[in-house]
């Protein structure tokens, strides 16, 4: 029986991958500036109405389940601190002649993958949470 | 080794769920309604059973707006009701079949019913957050 104060290691890599990979695949088929998205479907003449609006639907619950849990893990600090973290990184690597900073292109893929990314680290911190500081992120009831 | 919440124990409740509203109430004449209405001759086995369905329904219903509130329930409701849509749609079900459509409709219930039992535990699978009651301040949801 696992005690409460139970501390396991998690493997830091593939969670954020795996819930990463999650929030990038509801975001992108939310909207994606390729023309193959929810949004263009939607907007689309002709087509299932029933099947859009399913999909609608449960593209709006997942969001908003990813956005909740994710949300209350980090909080606006963790979204600035997040955002943050990746304009650093971009700075840091211009700073390297990684990349030329007047060649830096803010697309809507860009703004698209820093959404899942803070969608993702939001959806992991919890477990960084418990495993570094032993505190759990508890919940108390939905609003 | 831990157990963790897969698609084999949200299956479990979700069924149980669809079971549980089935033996309640069903259109086919085989339902613990119809026999209260119809068989007069077991009252105690039937109040037995009746409060045994009452007791399992009042479990899920609180289970379900702990952990998804209403919002979550509005959503849930509006996610397989419009996967109902999608089947009339494409005459899987016929809507002149009152039966089937009512059919459909407690199977959406439910549905809801199945989300709301299993979502603390995929929340907890997914994001490491932990759903929890203030029991102590005696409310009654």
């Amino acid at each position: 029986m696992p005690s409460l104060a139970a501390n396991p290691p998690i493997k830091p890599v593939s969670k954020i991958a795996k819930r990463w990979l999650l929030a990038a695949t509801v975001v992108f088929a939310s909207y994606n500036p390729s023309g193959h998205s929810y949004w263009h479907w939607a907007t689309e003449a002709g087509g299932s109405m029933s099947l859009k609006v399913l999909v609608g639907i449960a593209l709006l619950t997942l969001l908003a389940a990813i956005v909740r849990m994710a949300f209350v893990s980090i909080g606006y600090a963790g979204i600035a601190l997040v955002l943050s973290l990746i304009m650093a990184s971009m700075l840091f690597r211009a700073g390297l002649g990684w990349l030329v900073f007047e060649d830096i292109r803010i697309t809507q893929v860009t703004i698209l993958l820093w959404i899942s990314t803070v969608l993702g680290i939001g959806l992991s911190w919890s477990f960084f949470q418990r495993r570094i500081s032993g505190e759990k992120d508890v919940v108390h009831g939905p609003p | 080794m831990l157990h963790e919440f897969n698609y084999r124990s949200f299956s479990v409740r979700w069924l149980g769920c669809i079971v549980l509203m089935l033996a309640t109430y069903n259109p086919y004449s085989s339902s613990y309604y119809h026999w209260i209405t119809a068989d007069s001759d077991h009252a105690s086995l039937q109040v037995l059973v009746g409060l045994l369905l009452l007791i399992f329904h009042v479990v899920v219903i609180v289970a379900t707006v702990r952990s998804i509130g209403v919002v979550g329930i509005g959503l849930v409701t509006a996610l397989f009701s419009s996967a109902a849509w999608v089947l009339i749609d494409n005459r899987v079900v016929a809507v002149e079949n009152t039966r089937a459509v009512v059919l459909v409709q407690l199977i959406v219930i439910a549905s809801v019913y199945g989300v709301g039992v299993s979502w603390s535990h995929i929340r907890n699978r997914l994001s490491g957050q932990v759903d929890s009651t203030d029991v102590a301040q005696l409310s009654p949801l």
